[in-house]
């Protein structure tokens, strides 16, 4: 299984890929300048593991390598817990590694800013979420006919996202409130995410079963 | 004798087509030709062989165990050859090596390297720059360097000219010098299997026609060619897709030692090649 | 060793195969206890079937010709081809026993049987 996400990685970050993305986030920070440089890396970190999702994803649909995979001594149940560990775990390490960058160039007097890791786990805990919903959907349905119902999902997100950021929805903003130190409500949302998580690989393997590739 | 693939019964449902009792042994040391008409139903059945796709009914046993409850010990010891591409394509032969190798218990880098070498491909070529017949070499590479005991082919020299064909085929022959490999080779091009097939499953429209030793085939089934006035309600049972021309007739049988006694030199009887027994069948039924 | 096989003869390829094996032992072109190619061998350099080449074997070694020992392969078969020989012999024998007692019933001498017999060798020369 870790053959699995190591392949994944291999095959979405491809030398145009990479230099792709780098613009993209080039691009975005430009255009988002009023927020402030925490919020930005914190969307970085969410948005890159999704985009290394959405890559392996097509290039399994686009020339049938499913078929391949297949043939490879693997359990359909891997190829599935592959991409949740996957996501989580390509969060985790982009966390991780913006962290040390941000920490590295502090070394050097180039102070850009830090990362709170609570709201980094908060981030993380949005993205299971928001998976949780759209995965199952990719193995039922197959990348190109999922498209369009992950797209409006994605939609969705950007917006609360963005609103999430903004601090002009009210709402929500003191919803986070109570999330703003390690303390019992942090700990139970981050249970209850991993619970659902599992839940949805459970479903998604289920229904990848029932489908004739 | 040791069962190396084993059918029975297999039955798989689709709107407009539907594989129908399919039952075939093959044992180890043997090749064995899978053979029948575009939309047979040979892709279908290697898909199930290799759990793409669900069947219906019936079981499918590698090596003695289940296909879908031994999944990964039985992948492990196979290698698939397609008659498609299905790497991707954006990588080098090295990268996709990478991603594939680690999933194999018994991945041999010297033989991987040694069968590059053989085929004259570079590894750090990018498969999509790559020939078909070298992405067929490259498939076959890999599907033989992890000491695979079941080599499996699905249609893998479609496309391809005669001369590489004949290169196939030697390395193939090459292969089941060892007794404990067997080939399955599915194809709709019989001219490769004239010779190297030990056994040769015919199926067409999702049933089986027959499964039955080369030699046996060779014995049993014939080319009758003869005058129209041969041909009576009683004599038409004797032959199978019956073939009219203003001059004559030409027909399959399978029953050739019987009517050359019958007709003698009424008649003239040639070997009856893969490709004319397929014609003949597939025509017949037509009728 | 010279195995051709044809393709578009009527004989089966697995009995073109026993006949040519069977006189290349009775010539001696392949010589008692000689290893024979494997059954898979041969299947390869032939371009057939290994079964085919398997049921040569087995035909071959039901005749006497040769004997097929497991893990090592086949090989000539030793006191065949004298009993062959021997039987040959002895076919030769009444033959000519034939030949003689028809002679002597004509009253044919003794040189002017072997004087026949010279000239039919002639033939074969």
């Amino acid at each position: 299984m870790i053959n699995l996400i190591k392949k994944d990685i291999l095959i979405s970050l491809t030398k145009w890929n990479t230099i792709t993305l780098i613009f993209l986030f080039i691009f975005y920070f430009i255009i988002l300048d009023g927020i402030s440089v925490e919020k930005r890396l914190i969307l970085l970190a969410t948005i890159v593991p999704f985009f290394i999702m959405q890559i392996s994803f097509s290039y399994d649909d686009r020339n049938k390598s499913i078929r391949m995979i297949r043939s490879l001594p693997v359990r359909s149940e891997e190829v599935i817990y592959s991409k949740y560990l996957g996501l989580v775990i390509n969060f985790a390490v982009i966390s991780l590694l913006l962290q040390l960058i941000l920490f590295i160039l502090s070394i050097f007097g180039l102070n850009i800013g830090i990362i709170s890791w609570h709201k980094l786990l908060l981030s993380g805990v949005f993205i299971m979420l928001v998976t949780s919903i759209s995965f199952p959907a990719y193995f039922k349905l197959s990348y190109s006919k999922s498209r369009i119902f992950n797209i409006l999902l994605y939609v969705f997100v950007f917006i609360i996202l963005n609103s999430f950021f903004s601090g002009d929805m009210d709402m929500l903003y003191s919803a986070t409130k109570y999330l703003d130190k390690v303390n019992i409500y942090l700990i139970l949302l981050v249970l209850v995410t991993i619970l659902i998580y599992f839940i949805s690989s459970i479903i998604s393997i289920n229904l990848y079963k029932t489908r004739d590739l | 004798m040791d069962k190396i693939l084993e059918i029975k019964n297999l039955k798989k449902d689709y709107k407009k087509f539907s594989i129908k009792n399919l039952s075939l042994t093959l044992d180890r040391g043997y090749v064995m030709g899978f053979i029948g008409p575009n939309g047979a139903g040979k892709s279908t059945t290697i898909k199930l062989i290799m759990n793409l796709i669900r069947k219906n009914s019936g079981e499918i046993k590698l090596f003695g165990l289940d296909n879908i409850k031994n999944e990964r010990e039985v992948k492990e010891r196979i290698g698939f050859v397609y008659d498609e591409n299905y790497y991707y394509e954006e990588l080098t032969i090295d990268k996709m090596k990478r991603i594939i190798a680690p999933f194999y218990k018994n991945w041999s880098e010297d033989t991987f390297t040694r069968y590059l070498k053989d085929f004259e491909l570079d590894k750090n070529q990018k498969i999509k720059k790559l020939s078909k017949g070298m992405k067929m070499k490259f498939s076959l590479a890999a599907a033989l360097s992890h000491k695979a005991e079941l080599i499996i082919m699905d249609e893998p020299t479609g496309g391809l000219d005669p001369v590489f064909r004949r290169e196939i085929i030697d390395i193939l022959y090459s292969l089941i010098q060892d007794e404990n490999k067997s080939i399955f080779f599915s194809t709709h091009i019989t001219t490769d299997l004239d010779k190297i097939a030990d056994y040769v499953t015919f199926i067409n429209k999702g049933e089986l026609v027959f499964s039955k030793e080369k030699d046996e085939i060779a014995e049993s089934y014939s080319l009758v060619k003869g005058g129209l006035e041969l041909l009576n309600s009683e004599s038409k049972n004797d032959f199978i897709g019956i073939k009219r021309n203003s001059f004559g007739f030409e027909a399959l049988t399978d029953k050739k030692q019987e009517l050359i006694k019958k007709y003698r030199d009424k008649a003239i009887f040639e070997k009856a090649s893969l490709e004319d027994i397929m014609f003949h069948t597939v025509k017949g039924e037509n009728l | 060793m010279r195995i051709l096989i044809s393709n578009s003869s009527d004989k089966p390829i697995y009995d073109q195969i026993v006949d040519q094996m069977k006189s290349l032992i009775l010539k001696g072109d392949l010589t008692e206890g000689e290893a024979l190619p494997s059954i898979r061998n041969l299947a390869k350099e032939l371009q057939i079937s290994v079964i085919t080449t398997k049921r040569s074997y087995e035909e071959l070694e039901n005749q006497g010709f040769i004997e097929t020992v497991r893990g090592k392969g086949s090989f000539v078969a030793e006191e065949n081809k004298e009993l062959f020989k021997e039987k040959k012999l002895k076919m030769i024998e009444e033959k000519l026993e034939e030949a003689v007692t028809e002679a002597n019933a004509l009253g044919l001498t003794e040189e002017e049987v072997i004087d026949m017999v010279k000239i039919l060798f002639e033939e074969f020369k």
